[in-house]
Protein backbone atom coordinates (compact mmCIF):
# COMPACT_ATOMS: atom_id res chain seq x y z
CA UNK A 1 0.00 0.00 0.00
CA UNK A 2 1.09 3.31 -0.99
CA UNK A 3 3.32 4.59 1.97
CA UNK A 4 2.07 8.49 1.96
CA UNK A 5 -1.78 7.26 2.36
CA UNK A 6 -0.42 5.36 5.77
CA UNK A 7 1.56 8.70 6.90
CA UNK A 8 -1.83 10.92 6.11
CA UNK A 9 -3.88 8.39 8.11
CA UNK A 10 -1.40 8.53 10.89
CA UNK A 11 -0.93 11.80 11.40
CA UNK A 12 -4.76 12.59 10.97
CA UNK A 13 -5.00 9.91 13.49
CA UNK A 14 -2.49 11.51 16.00
CA UNK A 15 -4.04 14.96 15.52
CA UNK A 16 -7.32 13.93 16.67
CA UNK A 17 -5.80 12.11 19.49
CA UNK A 18 -4.44 15.38 20.62
CA UNK A 19 -7.43 16.81 20.24
CA UNK A 20 -8.94 14.50 22.67
CA UNK A 21 -6.60 14.81 25.20
CA UNK A 22 -6.98 18.40 25.13
CA UNK A 23 -10.66 17.65 26.16
CA UNK A 24 -9.48 15.44 28.76
CA UNK A 25 -7.09 18.37 30.14
CA UNK A 26 -9.94 21.19 29.99
CA UNK A 27 -12.72 18.58 31.84
CA UNK A 28 -9.97 18.17 34.44
CA UNK A 29 -9.25 21.88 34.52
CA UNK A 30 -13.32 22.29 35.16
CA UNK A 31 -13.66 19.83 37.55
CA UNK A 32 -10.73 21.03 39.59
CA UNK A 33 -11.20 24.67 39.67
CA UNK A 34 -14.29 25.99 38.03
CA UNK A 35 -16.79 26.54 34.85
CA UNK A 36 -16.54 28.91 32.33
CA UNK A 37 -17.81 30.14 29.12
CA UNK A 38 -14.26 30.04 27.22
CA UNK A 39 -14.06 26.86 28.78
CA UNK A 40 -17.17 25.41 27.11
CA UNK A 41 -16.48 27.14 23.80
CA UNK A 42 -13.30 25.02 23.50
CA UNK A 43 -15.12 22.29 24.29
CA UNK A 44 -17.31 22.53 21.79
CA UNK A 45 -15.40 23.50 18.82
CA UNK A 46 -12.78 20.85 19.82
CA UNK A 47 -15.79 18.56 19.32
CA UNK A 48 -16.33 20.41 16.01
CA UNK A 49 -12.70 18.82 14.62
CA UNK A 50 -12.85 15.66 16.21
CA UNK A 51 -15.72 15.05 13.79
CA UNK A 52 -14.16 16.30 11.05
CA UNK A 53 -11.10 14.31 11.43
CA UNK A 54 -13.29 11.46 11.98
CA UNK A 55 -14.77 12.22 8.58
CA UNK A 56 -11.64 12.76 6.67
CA UNK A 57 -9.96 9.60 8.11
CA UNK A 58 -12.67 7.44 7.29
CA UNK A 59 -12.66 8.96 3.25
CA UNK A 60 -9.13 8.20 3.12
CA UNK A 61 -9.54 4.78 4.42
CA UNK A 62 -12.11 4.53 1.86
CA UNK A 63 -10.38 5.23 -1.08
CA UNK A 64 -7.23 3.52 0.33
CA UNK A 65 -9.78 0.26 0.05
CA UNK A 66 -10.52 1.03 -3.37
CA UNK A 67 -7.08 1.69 -4.86
CA UNK A 68 -4.68 -0.53 -3.15
CA UNK A 69 -6.67 -3.71 -1.74
CA UNK A 70 -4.49 -4.09 0.89
CA UNK A 71 -3.56 -7.46 2.63
CA UNK A 72 -1.96 -9.31 5.04
CA UNK A 73 -0.78 -6.60 7.66
CA UNK A 74 -1.75 -3.51 5.51
CA UNK A 75 -5.53 -4.93 5.75
CA UNK A 76 -5.26 -5.06 9.46
CA UNK A 77 -3.88 -1.89 9.49
CA UNK A 78 -6.55 -0.22 7.58
CA UNK A 79 -9.35 -2.01 9.43
CA UNK A 80 -8.00 -1.46 12.75
CA UNK A 81 -7.61 2.71 12.26
CA UNK A 82 -11.02 2.53 10.90
CA UNK A 83 -12.34 1.47 14.07
CA UNK A 84 -9.94 3.67 16.24
CA UNK A 85 -11.15 6.42 14.41
CA UNK A 86 -14.32 5.51 15.52
CA UNK A 87 -13.43 4.68 19.07
CA UNK A 88 -11.52 8.15 19.32
CA UNK A 89 -14.67 10.19 17.81
CA UNK A 90 -17.05 8.55 20.31
CA UNK A 91 -14.68 9.27 23.59
CA UNK A 92 -14.66 12.89 21.94
CA UNK A 93 -18.73 12.73 22.56
CA UNK A 94 -18.19 11.23 25.92
CA UNK A 95 -16.05 13.76 27.00
CA UNK A 96 -18.66 16.58 25.53
CA UNK A 97 -21.25 14.58 27.63
CA UNK A 98 -19.22 14.75 30.66
CA UNK A 99 -19.00 18.54 30.39
CA UNK A 100 -22.65 18.95 29.94
CA UNK A 101 -23.43 17.05 33.38
CA UNK A 102 -20.55 19.19 35.13
CA UNK A 103 -22.65 22.31 34.47
CA UNK A 104 -25.61 21.14 36.86
CA UNK A 105 -23.51 20.43 39.95
CA UNK A 106 -23.15 22.10 42.99
CA UNK A 107 -19.61 22.30 43.43
CA UNK A 108 -19.88 23.50 46.93
CA UNK A 109 -21.87 20.60 47.97
CA UNK A 110 -20.94 17.75 50.32
CA UNK A 111 -21.80 15.11 47.73
CA UNK A 112 -19.53 17.06 45.35
CA UNK A 113 -16.50 17.39 47.40
CA UNK A 114 -16.86 13.69 48.60
CA UNK A 115 -16.26 12.31 45.30
CA UNK A 116 -14.34 14.31 43.28
CA UNK A 117 -10.89 12.78 44.16
CA UNK A 118 -12.60 9.76 43.23
CA UNK A 119 -13.33 11.47 39.84
CA UNK A 120 -10.41 12.85 39.47
CA UNK A 121 -8.80 9.32 39.87
CA UNK A 122 -10.82 8.05 37.07
CA UNK A 123 -10.21 11.13 34.77
CA UNK A 124 -6.32 10.62 35.04
CA UNK A 125 -7.03 7.00 34.44
CA UNK A 126 -9.27 6.91 31.25
CA UNK A 127 -6.76 9.74 29.85
CA UNK A 128 -3.50 7.39 30.14
CA UNK A 129 -5.70 4.42 29.00
CA UNK A 130 -6.63 6.56 26.01
CA UNK A 131 -3.12 8.05 25.38
CA UNK A 132 -1.25 4.58 25.97
CA UNK A 133 -3.78 2.58 23.32
CA UNK A 134 -2.99 5.44 20.50
CA UNK A 135 0.85 5.04 21.64
CA UNK A 136 0.39 1.13 21.45
CA UNK A 137 -1.23 1.36 17.95
CA UNK A 138 1.31 3.48 16.31
CA UNK A 139 4.10 2.27 17.44
CA UNK A 140 2.98 -1.69 17.70
CA UNK A 141 4.23 -1.82 21.67
CA UNK A 142 2.41 -5.30 22.53
CA UNK A 143 2.74 -5.20 25.96
CA UNK A 144 1.06 -1.46 26.32
CA UNK A 145 -1.73 -2.09 24.71
CA UNK A 146 -1.76 -5.65 27.32
CA UNK A 147 -1.75 -3.54 30.10
CA UNK A 148 -3.89 -1.08 29.40
CA UNK A 149 -7.11 -3.16 28.55
CA UNK A 150 -6.15 -4.83 32.01
CA UNK A 151 -5.94 -1.32 33.36
CA UNK A 152 -10.35 -1.72 32.75
CA UNK A 153 -10.48 -3.66 35.94
CA UNK A 154 -9.37 0.00 37.81
CA UNK A 155 -12.16 2.08 36.02
CA UNK A 156 -15.07 -0.77 36.52
CA UNK A 157 -14.14 -0.46 40.58
CA UNK A 158 -13.94 3.45 40.36
CA UNK A 159 -17.44 3.51 38.88
CA UNK A 160 -18.80 0.86 41.49
CA UNK A 161 -17.01 3.35 44.08
CA UNK A 162 -18.71 6.30 43.17
CA UNK A 163 -21.95 4.53 42.70
CA UNK A 164 -21.79 3.35 46.33
CA UNK A 165 -20.59 7.02 47.32
CA UNK A 166 -23.47 8.68 45.96
CA UNK A 167 -26.35 5.99 47.47
CA UNK A 168 -24.72 6.13 50.85
CA UNK A 169 -24.14 10.44 50.58
CA UNK A 170 -26.61 12.90 53.46
CA UNK A 171 -26.79 15.06 50.54
CA UNK A 172 -29.80 13.76 49.41
CA UNK A 173 -31.43 16.65 48.47
CA UNK A 174 -28.90 17.48 45.71
CA UNK A 175 -30.68 15.45 43.00
CA UNK A 176 -29.24 16.95 40.38
CA UNK A 177 -25.41 16.61 41.49
CA UNK A 178 -25.76 13.41 42.64
CA UNK A 179 -27.69 12.54 39.02
CA UNK A 180 -24.96 14.13 37.24
CA UNK A 181 -22.36 12.89 39.16
CA UNK A 182 -23.40 9.10 38.57
CA UNK A 183 -23.72 9.88 34.65
CA UNK A 184 -20.30 11.46 34.57
CA UNK A 185 -18.42 8.74 36.20
CA UNK A 186 -20.91 6.47 33.44
CA UNK A 187 -19.37 7.94 30.58
CA UNK A 188 -15.91 7.96 31.94
CA UNK A 189 -16.41 4.01 32.42
CA UNK A 190 -17.53 3.83 28.52
CA UNK A 191 -14.62 5.98 27.71
CA UNK A 192 -12.50 3.26 29.20
CA UNK A 193 -13.96 0.49 27.42
CA UNK A 194 -13.17 2.73 24.21
CA UNK A 195 -9.60 2.88 25.04
CA UNK A 196 -9.86 -1.15 25.22
CA UNK A 197 -11.36 -1.30 22.09
CA UNK A 198 -8.42 1.07 20.29
CA UNK A 199 -6.17 -1.30 22.13
CA UNK A 200 -7.64 -4.38 21.15
CA UNK A 201 -7.34 -3.12 17.86
CA UNK A 202 -3.41 -2.82 18.12
CA UNK A 203 -3.30 -6.41 19.31
CA UNK A 204 -5.16 -7.12 15.86
CA UNK A 205 -2.55 -5.08 13.91
CA UNK A 206 0.41 -6.60 15.83
CA UNK A 207 -0.57 -10.24 16.44
CA UNK A 208 -3.63 -10.64 13.56
CA UNK A 209 -5.97 -12.08 16.64
CA UNK A 210 -9.05 -10.43 17.35
CA UNK A 211 -9.84 -10.68 21.15
CA UNK A 212 -12.48 -8.26 21.47
CA UNK A 213 -15.20 -11.55 22.67
CA UNK A 214 -12.76 -13.30 24.41
CA UNK A 215 -14.37 -14.75 27.86
CA UNK A 216 -10.90 -15.11 29.44
CA UNK A 217 -9.32 -12.20 28.25
CA UNK A 218 -7.07 -11.65 31.30
CA UNK A 219 -5.59 -14.84 30.82
CA UNK A 220 -5.26 -15.01 27.25
CA UNK A 221 -3.25 -11.70 27.85
CA UNK A 222 -1.19 -13.13 30.42
CA UNK A 223 -0.05 -16.13 28.15
CA UNK A 224 0.89 -13.73 25.41
CA UNK B 1 -2.48 -26.08 8.41
CA UNK B 2 -5.37 -28.41 9.38
CA UNK B 3 -6.07 -31.16 6.88
CA UNK B 4 -9.14 -32.23 6.65
CA UNK B 5 -9.99 -35.54 5.62
CA UNK B 6 -10.70 -35.01 1.92
CA UNK B 7 -7.18 -35.02 0.67
CA UNK B 8 -7.23 -35.53 -3.47
CA UNK B 9 -3.39 -35.12 -4.00
CA UNK B 10 -0.22 -35.56 -2.11
CA UNK B 11 2.52 -34.09 -3.14
CA UNK B 12 5.66 -35.19 -1.55
CA UNK B 13 9.71 -33.89 -1.63
CA UNK B 14 8.31 -33.02 -5.36
CA UNK B 15 11.81 -31.52 -7.61
CA UNK B 16 11.92 -29.87 -10.72
CA UNK B 17 14.74 -29.52 -12.30
CA UNK B 18 15.88 -28.21 -16.19
CA UNK B 19 19.18 -28.52 -16.01
CA UNK B 20 21.59 -30.92 -13.66
CA UNK B 21 21.39 -29.54 -9.61
CA UNK B 22 19.33 -26.34 -10.81
CA UNK B 23 15.82 -26.85 -9.63
CA UNK B 24 12.60 -24.85 -10.78
CA UNK B 25 10.39 -26.72 -8.33
CA UNK B 26 12.55 -28.00 -4.84
CA UNK B 27 11.32 -30.38 -2.41
CA UNK B 28 7.39 -29.47 -2.14
CA UNK B 29 5.65 -31.63 0.05
CA UNK B 30 1.39 -30.48 0.39
CA UNK B 31 -1.52 -32.14 0.84
CA UNK B 32 -4.63 -30.99 -1.76
CA UNK B 33 -8.09 -31.24 -0.88
CA UNK B 34 -11.16 -32.19 -2.92
CA UNK B 35 -13.90 -29.49 -3.80
CA UNK B 36 -11.42 -27.01 -2.79
CA UNK B 37 -10.02 -24.46 -4.86
CA UNK B 38 -6.36 -24.07 -4.08
CA UNK B 39 -4.75 -21.00 -5.69
CA UNK B 40 -0.92 -21.03 -6.47
CA UNK B 41 0.94 -17.27 -5.84
CA UNK B 42 4.49 -16.61 -6.12
CA UNK B 43 6.87 -13.80 -8.08
CA UNK B 44 7.38 -14.59 -12.01
CA UNK B 45 9.75 -17.52 -12.03
CA UNK B 46 8.93 -18.98 -8.61
CA UNK B 47 8.01 -22.50 -10.17
CA UNK B 48 4.32 -22.10 -10.17
CA UNK B 49 3.85 -23.24 -13.47
CA UNK B 50 6.48 -25.87 -13.29
CA UNK B 51 4.44 -27.42 -10.95
CA UNK B 52 1.56 -27.80 -12.27
CA UNK B 53 2.67 -29.21 -15.39
CA UNK B 54 4.58 -31.76 -13.37
CA UNK B 55 1.08 -32.92 -11.99
CA UNK B 56 0.21 -32.97 -15.80
CA UNK B 57 3.69 -34.45 -16.96
CA UNK B 58 3.91 -32.23 -19.07
CA UNK B 59 7.45 -32.13 -18.56
CA UNK B 60 7.45 -35.73 -20.63
CA UNK B 61 8.01 -33.29 -23.70
CA UNK B 62 11.03 -32.39 -22.98
CA UNK B 63 14.04 -35.02 -22.21
CA UNK B 64 16.34 -32.57 -20.23
CA UNK B 65 13.65 -31.56 -17.56
CA UNK B 66 13.72 -34.24 -14.32
CA UNK B 67 11.19 -34.89 -11.69
CA UNK B 68 11.33 -36.69 -8.70
CA UNK B 69 9.56 -37.25 -5.55
CA UNK B 70 6.14 -38.10 -5.38
CA UNK B 71 2.67 -36.98 -6.75
CA UNK B 72 -0.20 -39.37 -4.93
CA UNK B 73 -3.77 -38.66 -6.90
CA UNK B 74 -6.57 -40.79 -5.67
CA UNK B 75 -3.04 -42.74 -3.71
CA UNK B 76 -2.12 -43.29 -7.72
CA UNK B 77 1.83 -42.02 -7.96
CA UNK B 78 1.34 -40.23 -11.04
CA UNK B 79 5.00 -40.27 -11.79
CA UNK B 80 4.38 -43.88 -12.36
CA UNK B 81 1.47 -44.34 -14.09
CA UNK B 82 0.63 -43.99 -18.26
CA UNK B 83 0.98 -39.73 -19.11
CA UNK B 84 -2.59 -40.46 -20.81
CA UNK B 85 -4.00 -41.80 -17.81
CA UNK B 86 -2.50 -38.84 -15.69
CA UNK B 87 -3.83 -36.55 -18.07
CA UNK B 88 -7.22 -37.82 -18.07
CA UNK B 89 -7.32 -37.81 -14.56
CA UNK B 90 -5.68 -34.21 -14.22
CA UNK B 91 -7.48 -31.54 -17.12
CA UNK B 92 -5.22 -28.86 -17.69
CA UNK B 93 -6.48 -25.38 -18.87
CA UNK B 94 -4.10 -22.67 -19.98
CA UNK B 95 -3.48 -19.12 -20.27
CA UNK B 96 -4.45 -18.81 -23.63
CA UNK B 97 -7.60 -20.30 -24.54
CA UNK B 98 -6.50 -22.91 -27.40
CA UNK B 99 -9.65 -24.48 -28.88
CA UNK B 100 -8.44 -27.08 -31.61
CA UNK B 101 -8.75 -25.09 -34.79
CA UNK B 102 -9.58 -27.74 -37.09
CA UNK B 103 -12.47 -29.40 -34.87
CA UNK B 104 -16.01 -28.34 -34.44
CA UNK B 105 -16.80 -26.89 -30.71
CA UNK B 106 -18.64 -30.70 -30.37
CA UNK B 107 -15.59 -31.67 -31.27
CA UNK B 108 -13.33 -30.09 -29.33
CA UNK B 109 -15.21 -31.17 -26.13
CA UNK B 110 -15.07 -34.50 -27.42
CA UNK B 111 -11.58 -34.04 -27.81
CA UNK B 112 -10.28 -35.96 -24.67
CA UNK B 113 -12.13 -39.29 -25.94
CA UNK B 114 -11.16 -39.41 -29.44
CA UNK B 115 -7.59 -38.94 -28.32
CA UNK B 116 -7.72 -41.40 -26.08
CA UNK B 117 -9.09 -43.47 -28.55
CA UNK B 118 -12.50 -44.08 -26.20
CA UNK B 119 -15.45 -44.74 -28.30
CA UNK B 120 -18.77 -43.06 -27.28
CA UNK B 121 -22.14 -43.93 -28.26
CA UNK B 122 -24.05 -40.82 -30.46
CA UNK B 123 -26.70 -40.73 -27.41
CA UNK B 124 -23.78 -40.57 -24.93
CA UNK B 125 -21.60 -38.35 -26.92
CA UNK B 126 -24.29 -35.66 -27.16
CA UNK B 127 -25.23 -36.09 -23.41
CA UNK B 128 -21.52 -35.77 -22.65
CA UNK B 129 -21.62 -32.53 -24.99
CA UNK B 130 -24.66 -31.03 -23.93
CA UNK B 131 -23.59 -31.67 -19.85
CA UNK B 132 -20.07 -30.20 -20.25
CA UNK B 133 -21.28 -27.48 -22.18
CA UNK B 134 -23.99 -26.74 -19.48
CA UNK B 135 -21.55 -27.00 -16.68
CA UNK B 136 -19.45 -24.23 -18.11
CA UNK B 137 -22.32 -21.89 -19.46
CA UNK B 138 -21.94 -22.00 -23.34
CA UNK B 139 -24.79 -24.43 -24.06
CA UNK B 140 -27.57 -21.58 -24.56
CA UNK B 141 -24.97 -20.00 -26.54
CA UNK B 142 -23.43 -22.29 -29.05
CA UNK B 143 -26.03 -25.00 -29.04
CA UNK B 144 -27.16 -24.16 -32.23
CA UNK B 145 -23.35 -23.59 -33.89
CA UNK B 146 -22.13 -27.13 -32.48
CA UNK B 147 -20.74 -27.95 -35.70
CA UNK B 148 -19.33 -24.93 -36.15
CA UNK B 149 -15.37 -24.06 -35.55
CA UNK B 150 -14.32 -22.73 -31.97
CA UNK B 151 -12.63 -19.73 -33.46
CA UNK B 152 -15.72 -17.59 -33.91
CA UNK B 153 -16.61 -17.82 -30.09
CA UNK B 154 -14.97 -14.62 -27.72
CA UNK B 155 -11.96 -14.96 -26.10
CA UNK B 156 -13.81 -15.78 -22.35
CA UNK B 157 -16.25 -18.15 -24.38
CA UNK B 158 -12.83 -19.81 -26.22
CA UNK B 159 -11.55 -20.17 -22.52
CA UNK B 160 -14.99 -21.76 -21.09
CA UNK B 161 -14.93 -23.98 -24.29
CA UNK B 162 -11.40 -25.37 -22.90
CA UNK B 163 -12.76 -26.04 -19.84
CA UNK B 164 -15.75 -27.93 -20.82
CA UNK B 165 -13.07 -30.07 -22.90
CA UNK B 166 -10.83 -30.68 -19.58
CA UNK B 167 -14.22 -31.58 -17.68
CA UNK B 168 -15.62 -34.00 -20.69
CA UNK B 169 -13.62 -36.80 -19.19
CA UNK B 170 -14.38 -35.99 -15.73
CA UNK B 171 -11.14 -35.96 -14.19
CA UNK B 172 -10.23 -36.05 -10.78
CA UNK B 173 -8.48 -32.63 -10.98
CA UNK B 174 -8.98 -29.53 -12.76
CA UNK B 175 -5.68 -27.61 -13.35
CA UNK B 176 -5.91 -24.26 -14.57
CA UNK B 177 -2.48 -22.01 -15.53
CA UNK B 178 -3.26 -18.46 -15.41
CA UNK B 179 -6.59 -19.00 -17.17
CA UNK B 180 -7.63 -15.49 -17.30
CA UNK B 181 -4.69 -13.25 -17.67
CA UNK B 182 -5.39 -13.56 -21.45
CA UNK B 183 -9.34 -12.19 -20.62
CA UNK B 184 -10.69 -8.70 -20.12
CA UNK B 185 -12.41 -8.02 -16.82
CA UNK B 186 -15.88 -9.22 -17.76
CA UNK B 187 -14.57 -12.34 -18.77
CA UNK B 188 -12.80 -12.75 -16.16
CA UNK B 189 -15.40 -12.57 -13.76
CA UNK B 190 -17.84 -15.04 -15.67
CA UNK B 191 -14.50 -17.88 -15.49
CA UNK B 192 -14.22 -17.34 -11.64
CA UNK B 193 -18.02 -17.78 -10.96
CA UNK B 194 -17.68 -20.67 -13.30
CA UNK B 195 -14.72 -22.04 -10.94
CA UNK B 196 -16.76 -21.55 -8.09
CA UNK B 197 -19.43 -23.83 -9.82
CA UNK B 198 -17.13 -26.36 -10.40
CA UNK B 199 -15.47 -26.86 -7.51
CA UNK B 200 -18.65 -28.83 -6.13
CA UNK B 201 -17.40 -31.57 -8.66
CA UNK B 202 -13.47 -31.14 -9.06
CA UNK B 203 -10.50 -30.38 -6.99
CA UNK B 204 -9.06 -27.45 -8.72
CA UNK B 205 -5.75 -25.76 -8.58
CA UNK B 206 -5.29 -22.41 -10.76
CA UNK B 207 -2.09 -20.55 -11.00
CA UNK B 208 -2.29 -16.56 -10.65
CA UNK B 209 -0.63 -13.53 -10.78
CA UNK B 210 -3.56 -11.82 -9.82
CA UNK B 211 -3.72 -11.89 -5.70
CA UNK B 212 -7.62 -10.29 -5.50
CA UNK B 213 -8.26 -13.52 -7.70
CA UNK B 214 -6.85 -15.89 -5.22
CA UNK B 215 -8.38 -13.97 -2.40
CA UNK B 216 -11.83 -14.04 -4.40
CA UNK B 217 -11.95 -17.82 -5.22
CA UNK B 218 -9.64 -20.10 -3.44
CA UNK B 219 -10.24 -22.09 -0.21
CA UNK B 220 -6.36 -22.60 0.38
CA UNK B 221 -3.24 -20.97 -1.25
CA UNK B 222 0.40 -21.70 -1.95
CA UNK B 223 2.83 -19.35 -1.92
CA UNK B 224 6.15 -20.27 -3.76
CA UNK B 225 9.31 -18.60 -4.12
CA UNK B 226 12.63 -19.42 -5.92
CA UNK B 227 11.18 -22.98 -6.35
CA UNK B 228 9.81 -23.66 -2.44
CA UNK B 229 6.66 -24.01 -0.98
CA UNK B 230 7.14 -20.57 1.41
CA UNK B 231 3.18 -21.14 3.13
CA UNK B 232 0.35 -22.95 2.33
CA UNK B 233 -2.76 -22.16 4.10
CA UNK B 234 -6.27 -20.91 4.23
CA UNK B 235 -6.52 -18.41 1.94
CA UNK B 236 -8.42 -16.11 4.59
CA UNK B 237 -5.97 -16.67 7.03
CA UNK B 238 -3.19 -16.09 4.53
CA UNK B 239 -4.17 -12.85 3.26
CA UNK B 240 -4.61 -11.24 6.75
CA UNK B 241 -2.23 -12.69 9.23
CA UNK B 242 0.52 -14.84 7.21
CA UNK B 243 2.94 -17.01 8.87
CA UNK B 244 5.41 -16.64 7.04
CA UNK B 245 7.53 -12.87 6.69
CA UNK B 246 8.44 -13.43 3.15
CA UNK B 247 4.38 -13.86 2.00
CA UNK B 248 3.43 -10.98 3.99
CA UNK B 249 6.17 -9.18 2.03
CA UNK B 250 4.63 -10.22 -0.86
CA UNK B 251 1.36 -9.73 0.33
CA UNK B 252 2.20 -6.41 0.59
CA UNK B 253 3.70 -5.66 -2.47
CA UNK B 254 7.30 -5.45 -0.67
CA UNK B 255 8.84 -7.82 -3.30
CA UNK B 256 7.85 -9.54 -6.58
Amino acid sequence: MNKLTYKNIKTNIDNTTKIVLDQFTIIHDILENNIDDNKIKKINSNEVLIDNYEMNIREEINTSIVLYSPRASDLRKIIAYYDITGYLERIGDLLLNISEFIVKIDYNSNVFRNTLPLLIKMLKLIENMTKNAIFATICKDRSLAHSTILDDNEIDDLNVQIFLSLIKTEDKDKLDSILSINSIASNMERIGDHATNISEAAIYIIEGIDIKHYINKESYLENL
Amino acid sequence: MEIKNNIIMSLKDLSVSYTEGIYAVKDVTADLLDKNITAIMGPSGCGKSTLLRAINRMHELYSNIKVTGEINLKNNNVLKMNPMSVRKMAGMVFQRPNPFPTMSIADNVMAGYKLNGIRKSKSEREEIIKNSLTDVGLWNEVKDSLNKKGSFLSGGQQQRLCIARAIALKPEILLLDEPTSALDPIATSKIEDLLLELKKQFAIIIVTHNMSQAARISDSSMFMYLGELIEYDNTKKMFTNPSNKKTEEYLTGNFG
